[in-house]
Formats: structure tokens, C-alpha cells, sequence
């Protein structure tokens, strides 16, 4: 019995006698039941219920007649769903087919993006409903053992357009299964036993949650003809997930490459072979025989190893490269360039189904850095105060001219006098920066490319969806939330894609700003001049309300050669 | 020692207090330990122990039910005819399963399934007490001279087939026995998808049910007939139970597919696509098949033209055949039968291909712009007449041009 | 300073945290035991057979069980462990009844060459298994009807190098007498076979070991068949018993061979455990109930030398009646190395005796 104890020593032993009670406590509840029918019956009852929670957004996928292909899952109430691409590949003159779902309805379906090279495709239920939907899962958390469901319609043999469920394990991650004419490549897939089979293709593989970890749309098959042989192949639902912003937006979704071979030493390194003259592991400064280490953090462990993990991304995709040069480990984060997908056919990109997505992007980030309406927003001048290096240096103005000026406090015009590399940023002491200077000498390229992307983020800001032209803007895919000063981290679960918006401007660059799905905030900017090959990034670090705006307030700006740190301190409207 | 509560103390004096009770202390370390170990080691155990708990529980049911499950054997009989060239015996690799070249052998089966059928004991289940056997009409596609029947507890009885149903191939047996063991049926409205699925069979010769287990697929397939199952159902099993985790029985092993056939279906065998005929079926279906009177595939007794795309034109009626007594005549157009639009010969085919000979069925048709209905009864290919003789005589082996809802094109990649 | 009490406190949280396992799907024992001992199979691609199989691992310097295939006598036989390093393997023998092949690892074709202590299954229980050791006899692991059977091998050769070997899961079917053909050829084994309903019939994957649910060794997956019952494609594995027995007579063939003139001793290919061939070709057709008609005989081979000639109707093997293929089969592989055989024909209305001498090395 605790006979005295003072405050400190009465909390220890507090903390420890519900420390002791939660720990036996948890023991207690978790021992093995002595009655097998309770465990068994459970985990089935757990099973059929999650069963019953998915089987409403399976859809079986028709064409305009009605005839039948595959199968398919939504993953969003608005009736979007992913598939198969060879499941629409016929699909794609009118674009339009039939789902039907379990409910025994027949919805009209609009047939959006394809990925033909990953076998993906994305289409829309046209109806005014919320629709069942199911989520999708980690595909890299899968392990093999692992108990999966299988939604479908193998040999169309519903009729009432509820799927046929079966069951299995996961029996081999990370596998790869050639295309077929460069395309249709299953290139990290998740391998099963659960029976899959004509007419499953296209349908959702689901792990004992309930979440979508691949799409079900190849097997082995054997001696007896198209029939399960034991051996089933889904794209990988972490894969799928890079390709759903393009899908949506009706793009034809181009995969991404290195443009560069890899080959396998004695030792075991995997090294640089042939590097493709533009490939931008060369603009990186990577030469054949370098020594491949790792991407987005995977050590890479082989050729086909490297082949398979390539296959899984779009173009543009920033990757993550670590590389031996020259006995040094460098890290880059590299973008990715297109791979050409080998289609037989002309493909015009659906405008409308780009539109829509512009428009929900764009309201999204409305609502996130609007605190107010405003009706009357044309304001074109503006001035932030920028800090670097802690200093507040000055502001920049733009002005209604759209010239750009950095002033000092005083207001007098500032010159850039000096560029100094620091160990990681580097600092820039300005003096004045023009955009036309007066002495007739133009910014530097990229300088100018910094401000011009930074005016395009502006305009977002200040001008609300509603009263925009959405001609000139694209929507152009997706984006990997990474930040260049986060090289290192691995993503701890596989977070949801930016998705990029794209002008042109009409001096010839090219702006891409990236949006966050999860807070609607544009988290990044890039400007790019195919004149020059110059490129400007720039990380909108973080926010702060400024005035009735959501600003970004901490910017990371790199060039080719430069780093720095822009923190905006305050946004003024200029009469 | 007494210390006054409250007094303000620097931490390090802590381990002052707690020496009053050292052993308790201790004690409740040393058990918050064990208890500790043993959570982790339970976690990591959990699904090994559930494996453990559901093969002892696959094991159960199958002993459970063994004592109604019987040994079916036949002597003599000859390969069932199947249209065209289907009396070679085709080994199953020899793609008895794939794309078939649709055509319209008048009142035959198709040559779908090219399958030569096995001597091999086979399964069934007892049904009543007094010796009423079900099982499957696959068992029976030879025709056999005798059938025996071999109970769990070793008596062997000689088997009478009392009926057939072959739309949804089953078969009645019927031996001179009394207080045999009925086994416990669900009923369908209990069935639920994802509920696991053991198919039981005796096909592969030993005295032991072999178990194949798998889960509910689906509730309603083939017009509501069958439930389905992805257990691994074969010829050794088709006859046999489809039973849950507590041996009770959820419906029959058949093969089955979307056309009508003594074997259509057996091409599934082992892909994970079965289909089990369950109780509210069976108990339709079996007072029927107690009194003699079996189940024949139903039949119209119409061609339809084959160069007329994506239409059902009739070509040519047999003499005698339902649709002659309901005054179609030759250039016809069905539209609709039982409610599903027709186009073509496959979406007759599976239109009727689970409604029985005797039933009727409900035709839409269309003749010369007008509309009009039909009920039509349909017949056994026994009862239909030949075709007249056209003035273009027709080849019904002729593949038909190109038709849709065969998943199995084989230019199509992958699934 | 930490008082003690935080420690323990402290310590007891991080022993919650060590204590707690990830979540186990409670296959990935028998997953990893099985996949540790499985090996990936290359050689000779013969007509329609494939040139890749799998191999079950069971002894620690490299003895690998497989079924017996054409791949098996190429001279560039590999055979690749579950960390991709590729070994050279020599067929050591085979028997015709069980169609099984005891392969051996003789060097590794990188590195290193000696072959290490490697993972295997302990058939013949010297008690060196390195898996955990069950309740039950470890040399007859617990296998009831309705237990999860999971394979680990390579079909349609899916994984390369160091890349895990498939899965198959289901249940243990049935224990059932094989009666199967290949294509028209009946197939020799009649013994019992572990029936189970994971597909596991595909090119590559016989050889493949089958293991219950603690991991232990179970059976083999064994050639690919079609079952005379059902007609259909049959999954199916070869006992544990059975291919102890195999085991054990190929390391330690029998007496009156070593008492033989064999010099080369057990390690040389058909050596004393393989049944002889004198070189008769007798007509077969897939049906087992034919007389042994003899179709052809091999040029130069001892029942050539004898006088055998095709169209001969073998009526007896060394006093036995043989009446039909099954039979003689029976017969001819109960003649052991070195022994003569007598033959009685029947040639044309004539009954003859023919005795082939035993084969001098």
C-alpha cells in the first residue's frame, strides 16, 4: 500500500500501476480464444461484410450497345471509376458506354483519359447521384499471404449486374509482365491466386479492408485456353493513383522515363548504360557507368528491378535520384520525360472533361485562400515585401505596366549587387532588379522566369474562378508532393498527387502550378522556356492570411544554379 | 518513513520513495512484463491461429456431412453425341474451353464442349430418408446399364435414375433403403456472398469426401438457378454438396453455363467458376423428378437467316414445332423473347436456355412493319419435325459473322 | 538524472512497442520456409516440354529434389537459389516408376564457388530441420484433409534471379491412387498422390515443394497429368513419404549394385537405381490393357545383340507372365542391374526364349 508519497512520486506510481493495468489489460483482451468457431465465424462475417460495403461502386463496364467488355470501380461519389484501357478500347469514337451497377440500374458512362501504355483508363457515370465509392489502398504495404477479394464479371455471366466475388492471397509483389506492342505493361504487379478471368478485366482487387490495392486485367494461361490457371496480374493501386489526375482530366496519359538503360555489374551495382542524348539524366550530369543507388528512395537492386519501377510513373513525374558520381553521392530530384504510347489511332484529348477538372481545381483553391468575395478584383498592382536571408531586403512591386521593380524601404529602386552560394541557399543582396532595365539590358532569363511565374500565382490569387477565361489554361496531370528540401524523407503512405494547371504565356514560357488535393493550395510553380531549356521552380513552402487572401508566405525559388529563400511580409493593393 | 504530501521534492528523491516497497514494485513490473511478451506474441500469432481454427473447420464440415454423401458408380454406356465432329475424344488440353465458331446446328447441342466424359466413380447426396439420391445429370451423360450406389457406412445398393433435369443438370436416383441420413440444407435467403464454400465429392476414388474450398461468389446466376462458388468444381465433385463452415448444405454441384448442353459448363471445371443448384430450386424441381417426368431443353424449332446482321430474321421453321402452331411463318423478325431483345442466334440461345420443354414463353415478333405477341410452348428436339427444303439450301454449319459476348476473342490482350 | 520510476515506465513503454509483431497474415511461416528452400530450374528446352521447372532443396550441400523432365539432362543445367545465386547442377538419377530426379548443386557459376549451408527440408530426419519443431514427429509433419497447403515454385518461369519464386494456397483435397496420362502416354505412377485444390498444374511449377501451414514439407508438386477419373487436369503432389523413400535409395543404392562391376558408385546417372533398358520399344498407345508387342528395338542395344525383333509378342519376363503393358512394366522394373533377362516370345506361330545378358559396363 502506498503509504506517502509526495506529488512527483505519487504521479510515478499513478502512471505506473494505469501503465500496468492498460498493458495486462490489453494482454487479457488479446489472448487466444479457446472457441474456434468464434474466430473463424468472425473473420468470415468481417469478410462478407466488407463485401457488401464495396460491391455497390463494382461496376460491370458495357459499350454504347449494351454489349459487354469488363468491369470496373468508382472511387469518387461524382461517378468517377477506373478500369482497364483495353476494357474501353473500343469505346473511344463517341466516348460514351453503359455501367451497370448492383443497384440494377444501367447509367450512361462517358469514357475519359487513357493510359495505354499502363493499361489504365478512367470514365464517369453521368447521373445526378452521390455514388458508392471505395477508396484505394497502399499497393506497396501489400505483402505476399496477404487474403484479397476479387469484383467482376468473369464470362458475363451476371445478369442482374452484381459482380462475382472470389477469393485468394497475394502471391508475388513487385512483379513485371511485358505488353503487348509496347504498350499494356504491368509493370509492378501485384500477383494472385484469387480466380480472375475474361471479363474481370478492368475490376478492382480489394485487400481485407476494403480498399483498392490494383486493377485486375491479365493472366497466365495454360494449354486449356482462356481460362484461370492460378496466376492473376493487377496494376498496382500506388501506380494508379500518379495516372488519376490525367485520367480525369481526358488526357491521354503519357508514362514517364529517364530515357536510360541500366545494367547489371559482377558486384552486383546496377549502373548507367546508355544514356539518351536529351535525356535529362544527362542534363543532370550523370554519365554511363555512374552507379545507380536508389529512386524515390528504393534501392535498386537490379535491372529488371530498375525496368519495373520505371514503368509506374507519368511523365513529369519528379523522381528522386541518388547516383554515384565521380565517388561522390549525389541526390537530384529529376524530372521525368514522355514515353510516346504506341497507339494505332489519333487521340483528341476530351476538352470538356479538362475543363471540368480546371474548374474544380480552381474553386478548390478559391475556397481555400478566399476568406471574402470580392466583386471587384481586377486590382493589377500589388507589392509584397520580401525578406531574404532574414533581412527584409525590400519589396517587390508590380506595377500596372506589369514591369516588375524590388524597392528598398525607402522605396528607392534596388540593384542586385551581388550573388553569394551558401552552403544551401544562396543569398542575393539586391539593389535594383528591373524587368526592362533602364539601360536597355534585359533580366537575366531566369530571373525574369522567377517573376512571371510568380505574377501567374498572383493572378490565381486575385482573380476568382468564376470571372476567369479557362481557354488558355490545360490541365496537365499530376505532380508528386515532394519538396527539394525534402529529398531524403520517404513518403510514409502513398499521398495523394498534386494536380497541375498549366499556361502559356505569350512571351513563350510555359507555367505549371501544382495543386494540393487534400488543402486546394497551390504548393508549387514552375516556369519553363523551351527557347533557353532554362527552368525555374519554386516551392510554396507555406501560407498565411494576408488581408482577406491566403498568401503563400515562404517560397523556395531554385534555378539551374541559384537557391534562395523569398518570405513574403506583407501584400498591399496599390491604388 | 513519513513524508508530509505536497511538499515540493526535486525528482532524483524519488527513487528514496518508492524503496519502501521494492517487492510489489517489482512484482507488478514482472507481471506487467509477462503480460507484455504475451500480448506481443499473440498479435503475431493471431492469423496463425485463425488458419489453424478454419481447417479444423473445413475439416468439421466435411465429416459432418460425409454420412449423406454416397459413391455413385456405372457400368457401360456409350460418349454422349454433341453435334459435328464431337465423338473424338478430345483431351481437355485440347482447348475444349475456348473461343467456339458460333453456328446453328438445328436442334442439336452445339459442339461446345468437346469434352470426353471420365469412368470415374462420381457424387452424390442423399435427399430423403427413404432413398431418393441427387445428383448430377453430368454423372449420366453415357447412358449407363447399371448404377450403384456405395454409402458412407460400406452398404452398396443397385440405383434406379428415376429422372433427369437437364436445363438444370440434375438427376434423381432412387434406392431401396430407409433411414438414410438427410443432411441439413440453408436456405437461399440465408446465403450470403463471401461466406466460405466447401464443395464435397467422392470422384477421386478413396472412401474420405475430398473438400475443395472457395467462398459464395454470387446468390443469383443462370435465371436464378444456381448460386456460385470459386471452390475448385470438377467432374469429381459435379453431383456433390456445396456446404458452409457448419456442414450445412448450400446447393448442388453442376456444371452450368449461359447455353444449354449435357456438358456445357465442364469447361469452367477448376477456373474458380462453379455454380451449386440450391434449395429453393431443388425443392421445386425434385417432386417433379420423383414422378418420372424429367427436364428436356426447351425448343422453338426456327433457323434464323444468318446473312442478316444484327436482326433475327427467321429463316425456316421445323414441321411439327411450337412456333409453326403459333403461325409464325418465314421472315418473321423476333424482337423479343421472355422480355431480352434478340438480334442473333446467341441472344436466343441464352434466352431460353434455362426454360424447360413444356414451359411457355412469351415472344415479341414483327412482320411486315407490324408488331405482335406470341406464347409460345416450347418442345423436346424429339418433337420437332425436319426443316422444309429452302431454295437456298442452308449450311447450318456455316459460322455465323461475327457476334458479340464472347469475352473469349482471342485477338483481344489479356482478359 | 531520470528517476528510476520514469525509466521503468519509460522502459515498459518501449517493451509495448518492441512486443507488439506486425500484423502476420499467418501464411508467411510456411511462405517463407517455403520459398527459402525452393529453387528455380534451367536447362534444356525438348519439343513441347519447357526447359525451366523447380526444385525442392533437401539436403544443406545443395541435393535437390525435382520431377523428372528433359530439362533435367542438359549439361547446361542451372540451378538458381532464393538469393539469385545461380549454381551448376548435374542430374544424378532418376526413377522411371516415380518419375522424381535427385538433382546435386556442384558450384556456384559466380563468386565463391563452394556451395554454403543452404536452407533445406530435412526428409530424412537426421533432425538438422531447420524450421521450429512441431509437437508431432518432425519426419511425418501433421497433414489432415481440409489443411492450407501453400507451394512455392516458378510457373510460366514468372520470377528471375534473386525474384521470389510464386505461391499457390489452397486446401489438402483428397489422398487418392494416381491413375493419369500424359498426353496418350499413361503415366507409370500408381501410387498415392496428395490431392489439393490449389492450381498448381503449370508448366514449370512441378518440383515445387508443398508445405502445411508451420512451413513443414508435405509433398511435391508433381508432373503434369491428366487424371484417367475426370478427364481434367489434375493438382496434385507427391507424398512426403514417398519422396523420402526416393531419397533414400538414390543416396544409397542398393547392395548387389555397389557389388556389381560399377565402378562410378551411386552418383553416376541411372546407376543401380534406375530400372534397366535393353533397348525394346514396345507399341504404346495410352491403353495400359495391350499385349507388349514390340514395336522397335534400339540398334546396337543388348536386346538387339540378343535377337529381339520387332513384332516379337513378349509373353514372360524371368518366369513371369507379363499379359499387357502394365504388366511388363511391372516386371522390367523389378530387373535389376546386372541381372540377365529371360524372355519368352511369341514370333509369328512360334514361341521362342531369348535371354538379353546382363549389360557389361
Amino acid at each position: 500500500m502506498v503509504t506517502a508519497l509526495n506529488s512527483s512520486g505519487r504521479v510515478h506510481a499513478v502512471l505506473s500501476c494505469f501503465c500496468s493495468a492498460l498493458f495486462f489489460g490489453v494482454a487479457l483482451s488479446a489472448a487466444p480464444r479457446t472457441d474456434d468457431a468464434d474466430i473463424v465465424a468472425h473473420d468470415e462475417m468481417r469478410r462478407i461484410e466488407m463485401i457488401e460495403r464495396v460491391t455497390p461502386a463494382s461496376v460491370c463496364v458495357y459499350d454504347d450497345n449494351k454489349r459487354g467488355g469488363g468491369s470496373g470501380a468508382l472511387i469518387d461519389p461524382d461517378g468517377y471509376g477506373i478500369t482497364n484501357f483495353h476494357v474501353v478500347a473500343k469505346m473511344l469514337g463517341e466516348r460514351r458506354g453503359w455501367g451497370g451497377l448492383g443497384d440494377g440500374e444501367f447509367y450512361r458512362m462517358e469514357v475519359l483519359g487513357i493510359d495505354p501504355t499502363g493499361d489504365v483508363a478512367m470514365f464517369r457515370l453521368l447521373d445526378e447521384q452521390r455514388f458508392p465509392s471505395v477508396p484505394l489502398g497502399d499497393s506497396d504495404a501489400v505483402r505476399v499471404g496477404d487474403p484479397v477479394v476479387v469484383l467482376g464479371d468473369p464470362f458475363l455471366l451476371s445478369e442482374d449486374n452484381m459482380p462475382t466475388v472470389t477469393t485468394g492471397i497475394i502471391t508475388g509483389v513487385h512483379r513485371y509482365q511485358g505488353g503487348t506492342k509496347g504498350n499494356l505493361i504491368y509493370s509492378d504487379c501485384l500477383q494472385t491466386d484469387a480466380p480472375i478471368n475474361p471479363g474481370n478485366s478492368g475490376g478492382p482487387l480489394f485487400n481485407a479492408r476494403g480498399e483498392v490495392i490494383g486493377i485486375n486485367g491479365r493472366i497466365s494461361v495454360g494449354e486449356r485456353g482462356r481460362f484461370n490457371v492460378g496466376l492473376g496480374y493487377s496494376i498496382s493501386s500506388n501506380q494508379v493513383r500518379r495516372f488519376v489526375p490525367a485520367l480525369r482530366a481526358g488526357l491521354l496519359a503519357r508514362h514517364g522515363t529517364l530515357d536510360a538503360t541500366v545494367i547489371e555489374k559482377d558486384d552486383g551495382t546496377v549502373v548507367f548504360d546508355e544514356i539518351g542524348s536529351n535525356s535529362p539524366v544527362r542534363a543532370a550530369g550523370f554519365r554511363d557507368g555512374d552507379r545507380l543507388v536508389s529512386l524515390n528512395g528504393t534501392a535498386i537492386r537490379s535491372a529488371n528491378h530498375y525496368i519495373s519501377i520505371m514503368g509506374t510513373f507519368p511523365e513529369d513525374w519528379p523522381l528522386t535520384v541518388v547516383v554515384r558520381h565521380a565517388s561522390r553521392r549525389i541526390e537530384k530530384v529529376i524530372r521525368l520525360v514522355p514515353v510516346d504510347p504506341k497507339i494505332n489511332f489519333e487521340y483528341v484529348a476530351d476538352r470538356e472533361a479538362n475543363v471540368r477538372q480546371i474548374k474544380r481545381v480552381l474553386r478548390r483553391f478559391d475556397k481555400a485562400t478566399r476568406t471574402k468575395q470580392r466583386s471587384n478584383s481586377t486590382a493589377t498592382a500589388y507589392s509584397w515585401a520580401l525578406t531574404m536571408n532574414g533581412d527584409v531586403q525590400g519589396f517587390v512591386e508590380r506595377g500596372v505596366d506589369s514591369t516588375f521593380r524590388v524597392v528598398n524601404q525607402k522605396g528607392e529602386p534596388a540593384r542586385l549587387v551581388r550573388i553569394e552560394d551558401g552552403a544551401r541557399k544562396t543569398i542575393l543582396t539586391f539593389d535594383s532588379l528591373w524587368a526592362e532595365r533602364p539601360d536597355g539590358q534585359t533580366l537575366l532569363p531566369q530571373q525574369q522566369m522567377v517573376f512571371t511565374a510568380l505574377y501567374y500565382l498572383q493572378s490565381l490569387l486575385l482573380v476568382p474562378v468564376d470571372e476567369r477565361d479557362f481557354n488558355p489554361v490545360e490541365h496537365v496531370g499530376a505532380d508528386a508532393p515532394i519538396s527539394p528540401s525534402r529529398l531524403s524523407a520517404p513518403d510514409a503512405s502513398p499521398p495523394v498527387p498534386w494536380e497541375v494547371l498549366a499556361w502559356q504565356t505569350t512571351g513563350g514560357l510555359t507555367i505549371k502550378v501544382s495543386f494540393d488535393g487534400d488543402s486546394g493550395l497551390a504548393r508549387r510553380v514552375r516556369a519553363f522556356d523551351p527557347a533557353t531549356d532554362q527552368h525555374v521552380s519554386i516551392e510554396l513552402l507555406s501560407h498565411r492570411q494576408l488581408g482577406d487572401v491566403v498568401w503563400p508566405s515562404v517560397l523556395e525559388v531554385a534555378t539551374a544554379d541559384a537557391r534562395f529563400t523569398i518570405e513574403v511580409q506583407s501584400v498591399e493593393r496599390l491604388p | 518513513m513519513s513524508l508530509p504530501f505536497g511538499s515540493p521534492r526535486k525528482p532524483r528523491d524519488s527513487a528514496m520513495i518508492f524503496k519502501p516497497q521494492p517487492t510489489r514494485f517489482t512484482l507488478g513490473v514482472v507481471i506487467v512484463f509477462v503480460g507484455v511478451l504475451s500480448h506481443g506474441t499473440v498479435v503475431a500469432k493471431d492469423s496463425y491461429e485463425l488458419r489453424r481454427a478454419q481447417q479444423r473447420r473445413f475439416r468439421e464440415a466435411a465429416s459432418k456431412l460425409r454420412p449423406s454423401l454416397v459413391r455413385i458408380e456405372t457400368v457401360g454406356g456409350v460418349q454422349p453425341l454433341s453435334g459435328g465432329t464431337a465423338n473424338l475424344p478430345i483431351s481437355p488440353e485440347e482447348g475444349s474451353g475456348g473461343s467456339q465458331r458460333r453456328t446453328q446446328t438445328p436442334f442439336r447441342d452445339a459442339p461446345g464442349s468437346r469434352f470426353k466424359v471420365a469412368s470415374g466413380p462420381t457424387t452424390g447426396l442423399v435427399y430423403s430418408a427413404d432413398g431418393y439420391i441427387l445428383t448430377s445429370s453430368f454423372n449420366f451423360v453415357v447412358e449407363p446399364a447399371i448404377i450403384t450406389v456405395a454409402l458412407a457406412d460400406g452398404r452398396r445398393f443397385v440405383a434406379e435414375l428415376v429422372a433427369r433435369d437437364q436445363v438444370r443438370k440434375l438427376a434423381l436416383l432412387k434406392i431401396d433403403a430407409t433411414d438414410l441420413p438427410v443432411p441439413q440444407w440453408q436456405e437461399r435467403t440465408e446465403i450470403r456472398v463471401g461466406q466460405w464454400a466447401i464443395a464435397l465429392g467422392l470422384g477421386f476414388g478413396g472412401d474420405d469426401a475430398s473438400l475443395t474450398v472457395g467462398v459464395v461468389s454470387a446468390y443469383n446466376r443462370m435465371m436464378g438457378n444456381a448460386i456460385q462458388t470459386d471452390a475448385k468444381l470438377n467432374p469429381a465433385n459435379y453431383g456433390g454438396p456445396l456446404c458452409d463452415l457448419n456442414g450445412r448444405v448450400l446447393g448442388i454441384c453442376v456444371p452450368m453455363a449461359q447455353r444449354p448442353g449435357d456438358l456445357a459448363g465442364v469447361e469452367f471445371y477448376d477456373a474458380g467458376i462453379g455454380f451449386a443448384v440450391p434449395k429453393d430450386r431443388v425443392d421445386a424441381i425434385v417432386p417433379q423428378l420423383m414422378k418420372g417426368k424429367s427436364f428436356y431443353r426447351g425448343w422453338l424449332g426456327v433457323v434464323l437467316d444468318p446473312a442478316v446482321r444484327d436482326a433475327a430474321v427467321i429463316l425456316n421453321i421445323a414441321d411439327p414445332s411450337p412456333m409453326l402452331d403459333a403461325g409464325i411463318i418465314p421472315g418473321d423478325r423476333i424482337i423479343k423473347v421472355a422480355g431480352k431483345e434478340i438480334r442473333h442466334f446467341g441472344h436466343l440461345v441464352k434466352a431460353l436456355y434455362m426454360i424447360p420443354a413444356g414451359d411457355f414463353v412469351r415472344l415479341e415478333l414483327e412482320r411486315d412493319g407490324a408488331m405482335f405477341v406470341a406464347e409460345v410452348r416450347l418442345a423436346r428436339n424429339t418433337e420437332l419435325g425436319s426443316l422444309p427444303d429452302l431454295a437456298e439450301p442452308f449450311d447450318p454449319t456455316q459460322p455465323l459473322p461475327d457476334t458479340d459476348e464472347s469475352p473469349n476473342q482471342p485477338d483481344k490482350p489479356g482478359p | 538524472m531520470i528517476p528510476r520510476s520514469t525509466v521503468i515506465v519509460f522502459g515498459m513503454i518501449l517493451l509495448w512497442g518492441g512486443g507488439v509483431a506486425p500484423a502476420d497474415n499467418g501464411f508467411e511461416r510456411a511462405i517463407s520456409a517455403a520459398r527459402a528452400r525452393s529453387v528455380k530450374l534451367y536447362g534444356l528446352k525438348v519439343g513441347q516440354q519447357v526447359g525451366y521447372g523447380t526444385g525442392t532443396i533437401v539436403s544443406a550441400g545443395g541435393d535437390i529434389l525435382t520431377v523428372y523432365s528433359l530439362l533435367l539432362e542438359s549439361n547446361k543445367l542451372r540451378a538458381v537459389t532464393s538469393d539469385g545465386t545461380r549454381y551448376h547442377a548435374e542430374l544424378v538419377t532418376f526413377d522411371r516408376r516415380t518419375q522424381l530426379a535427385l538433382i546435386k548443386m556442384t558450384r556456384a557459376l559466380e563468386g565463391d564457388s563452394s556451395i554454403g549451408s543452404l536452407p533445406f527440408f530435412d526428409l530424412v530426419c537426421s533432425g538438422d530441420d531447420t524450421a521450429e519443431k512441431s509437437s508431432s514427429d518432425p519426419c511425418e509433419p501433421e497433414l489432415l484433409l481440409g489443411d492450407w497447403v501453400l507451394a512455392a515454385g516458378n510457373p510460366f518461369k514468372i520470377a528471375e534471379g534473386a525474384e521470389p519464386v510464386s505461391i499457390a494456397h489452397g486446401v489438402y483435397s483428397a489422398r487418392a491412387r494416381l491413375d493419369a496420362r500424359r498426353k496418350v502416354r499413361e503415366f507409370p505412377y500408381h501410387g498415392d498422390v496428395l490431392v489439393i485444390d490449389a492450381v498448381t498444374s503449370n508448366p514449370g511449377a512441378p518440383g515445387s515443394p508443398l508445405v502445411n501451414l508451420d512451413g513443414k514439407l508435405v509433398g511435391m508438386i508433381g508432373r503434369l497429368v491428366v487424371s484417367n477419373l475426370t478427364h481434367t487436369k489434375f493438382d496434385y503432389a507427391i507424398p512426403r513419404d514417398v519422396l523420402r523413400s526416393f531419397l533414400i535409395g538414390a543416396k544409397n543404392p542398393r547392395d548387389s549394385v555397389v557389388a556389381n562391376t560399377d565402378p562410378s558408385g551411386p552418383t553416376r546417372r541411372d546407376g543401380g537405381f534406375a530400372r534397366v533398358d535393353p533397348g525394346i520399344r514396345l507399341t504404346r498407345t495410352g491403353y495400359m490393357k495391350l499385349p507388349p508387342l514390340v514395336e522397335r528395338v534400339r540398334r546396337g542395344s543388348p536386346a538387339a545383340k540378343a535377337g529381339v525383333r520387332p513384332d516379337d509378342l513378349i509373353l514372360s519376363i524371368n518366369g513371369h507372365r507379363v499379359a499387357d503393358l502394365q504388366s511388363y512394366d511391372k516386371r522390367i522394373a523389378q530387373v535389376a542391374q546386372g541381372e540377365p533377362i529371360d524372355l519368352v516370345i511369341q514370333r509369328k506361330k512360334n514361341v521362342i526364349t531369348i535371354r538379353i545378358p546382363a549389360e557389361t559396363p
